[in-house]
């Protein structure tokens, strides 16, 4: 095993954790989720080298994950999955549906437009600034406080028709 | 609320997280192989093309012209053997099959049960025959053809055994029996893997039985789907949960060289670990031809993807996607389900109208999954429900011809016909 290699496996042991959360967040499915991370780590090992050689590469790292999640949506054959959000039950016993507020929260987000989605999932669950979120999506940082805006007050709705009060009134500019 | 609630809220949402099947392995696997797609691949880059390509081609499949199936007849097959002659002490138990010549040259016997490479005894040769094979006893005279039933007896022992076609996934069939074997030409099924020469070839529906030597015939994932790879028209899918936004055009070139949209894709295996899947499940980057065996007796037609050494990489069944398309309403379920991931059974289907669906969505219009672009259509349009079956979960779907179509219910349990106002609202 390379020096490379072995350092790649030692980041992808600390990282993969991390990854796989904030790649459910952006798109609400472990199983994709975990799809998403694999193939993060694949690009990442491919140009694992020249990576680590402009600095830590994590947020390289997120900018790939950020990039799939957000392609895997336009993606014309995405469009034609199911919904996973059901819009009926037919009972909770049968239903695939799991109870407690973790799934609505995560519905909910799914209801945030991807870019919106993507903004409010790096400042406020990866606790990035505006600057660095900016770079991440390659946007400006003005466009970053208004998809932030949006996102919250799209989030808010969402929660509130899943019976969750929030009022969501953070920093968003 | 502040930033840390609005973390809170999110770290509820990741309470209840699903098994990690993140494998680094095969993400380092594929990075490999993206680093020399990237160092070798500018014409790749170029033409945003080939994957699966190559060649119809070593020595038994030359690479064009109808009469290429095959070496020139009289021209010696090596086959594996063993030092088992006829008065040796030998193993009793009996195989009963067809004597199959793959496309890799490896004489196989077919049955029910796994294909198994056949070791004859000591001294045996091969010759090409027809497009077959000839199998010829020590003294010369011929003892089995390819197409053949027939019935040999020995057993599953590699000792003293050398040759080709040997140490790989199939199975050893040791041959401890001394001819004339019990040959059954009249019963014999033709069994001949052909060349895909066009992607008529590929149309259908197939489910993975053999991968990288795995068998992975009924392997789900984690939500009870199996892998089907789909080929529509120029299109070609492979659906499941893990893999199902893969989708890519396809196309066979001449000398059967079978062409995708972009390398993105992987014909044969999701490329990641699932249970009862190939640690690495991934050989389409390495697939150079493709092959289907047409459908006989019970066998449904077969397709096999090789690599250019002729090693076997993967293997499939074609499968019918449903058997239900007794009205319109079943034939629209059937065309819009089935680029739904996995395989999808439909079991029931009402007719019914765009307007009748939007009338039973709930939610308000900016979220409800039917509100675009279902609210764009006209309400008269046709749709209809559709009870469906994918792996163990049930669902009832309303679906029409020009938007995606909208899951009304899913379960683990079976549900019944819809009705015609559709399913139920608790």
């Amino acid at each position: 095993m390379s020096a490379g290699e072995s350092d790649f496996r030692g980041w992808a042991a600390e990282s993969r954790a991390d990854l796989r959360r904030t790649a459910y967040l952006l798109c609400g499915d472990w199983y994709l989720a975990d799809d998403l991370v694999q193939e993060t780590l694949a690009r990442m090992f491919s140009v694992w080298d020249r990576v680590t050689r402009g600095g830590p590469p994590d947020a390289y790292a997120r900018k790939v994950l950020v990039n799939l999640a957000l392609d895997h949506r336009r993606r014309p054959s995405r469009r034609e999955a199911p919904t996973e959000v059901l819009p009926e039950r037919i009972s909770a016993a049968e239903s695939s549906y799991v109870e407690g507020d973790g799934p609505a929260v995560i519905a909910a987000l799914q209801d945030v437009p991807s870019g919106q989605r993507a903004v409010l999932v790096l400042r406020y669950w990866e606790d990035r600034s505006i600057e660095e979120t900016a770079r991440l999506l390659g946007t400006s940082e003005g466009n970053v406080k208004s998809q932030a805006s949006r996102g919250l007050a799209t989030l808010r709705s969402a929660l509130a028709q899943r019976g969750i009060t929030a009022e969501l009134e953070v920093e968003a500019t | 609320m502040s930033g840390q609630q609005l973390k809170d809220l999110f770290e509820a949402g990741l309470a209840a997280a699903a098994p990690d099947t993140v494998d680094v392995d095969a993400a380092i696997a594929a990075g490999r192989r993206r680093r020399r797609v990237r160092v070798g691949g500018t014409l790749l880059a170029s033409a945003a093309v080939v994957v699966v390509a190559v060649l119809l081609g070593t020595g038994l499949f030359p690479s064009r012209g109808p009469d290429t199936t095959g070496p020139a007849d009289g021209t010696s097959l090596q086959i594996p053997t063993s030092q088992w002659k006829d008065g040796d002490a030998g193993m009793t138990a009996l195989a009963q099959g067809v004597l199959v010549l793959r496309t890799d040259g490896c004489l196989v016997l077919a049955s029910d049960s796994p294909e198994m490479v056949v070791v004859w005894p000591a001294g045996f040769t091969a010759v090409a025959r027809d497009g077959g094979a000839e199998v010829l006893g020590a003294d010369g005279s011929v003892v089995a053809r390819s197409g053949e039933q027939i019935s040999l007896g020995g057993g599953e022992s590699n000792v003293g055994v050398s040759g080709p076609c040997l140490g790989g996934p199939t199975p050893i069939f040791t041959v401890n029996d001394a001819p004339p074997y019990d040959r059954n030409v009249a019963t014999a099924t033709p069994a001949t893997w052909t060349p895909v020469r066009s992607v008529d070839d590929l149309n259908g529906t197939w489910l993975p039985t053999v991968l990288d030597g795995v068998d992975v015939a009924g392997a789900v994932d984690l939500r009870g789907a199996q892998l089907v790879l789909v080929v529509r028209g120029s299109g070609l899918s492979a659906r499941d949960g893990l893999c199902n936004y893969v989708e890519e055009g396809v196309q066979v070139e001449d000398g059967g060289r079978v062409v995708l949209a972009s390398q993105s894709m992987t014909a044969v295996g999701c490329d990641r670990q699932r249970p009862g899947w190939p640690a690495a499940g991934v050989a389409a980057y390495d697939a150079r031809s493709a092959h289907v065996r047409a459908a006989g007796g019970d066998q449904p037609r077969q397709l096999r993807l090789l690599a250019e050494d002729g090693k076997l990489l993967g293997e499939y069944v074609e499968v019918a996607p449903s058997t239900w398309n007794d009205s319109a309403a079943g034939a629209l379920c059937l065309d819009a389900l089935a680029k739904a991931p996995g395989l999808v059974d439909v079991t029931h289907a009402r007719p019914t109208t765009v307007e009748a669906v939007r009338e039973r969505t709930v939610g308000p219009s900016d979220t409800s999954p039917a509100a675009k672009p279902w609210a764009d259509l006209d309400g008269a349009a046709t749709a209809a429900w559709c009870t469906s079956r994918a792996g163990s979960t049930w669902s009832v779907t309303a679906v029409t011809a020009d938007a995606p179509p909208v899951m009304f219910m899913s379960a683990g349990t079976p549900l019944g016909d819809p009705g015609t106002d559709g399913p139920p609202i608790p």
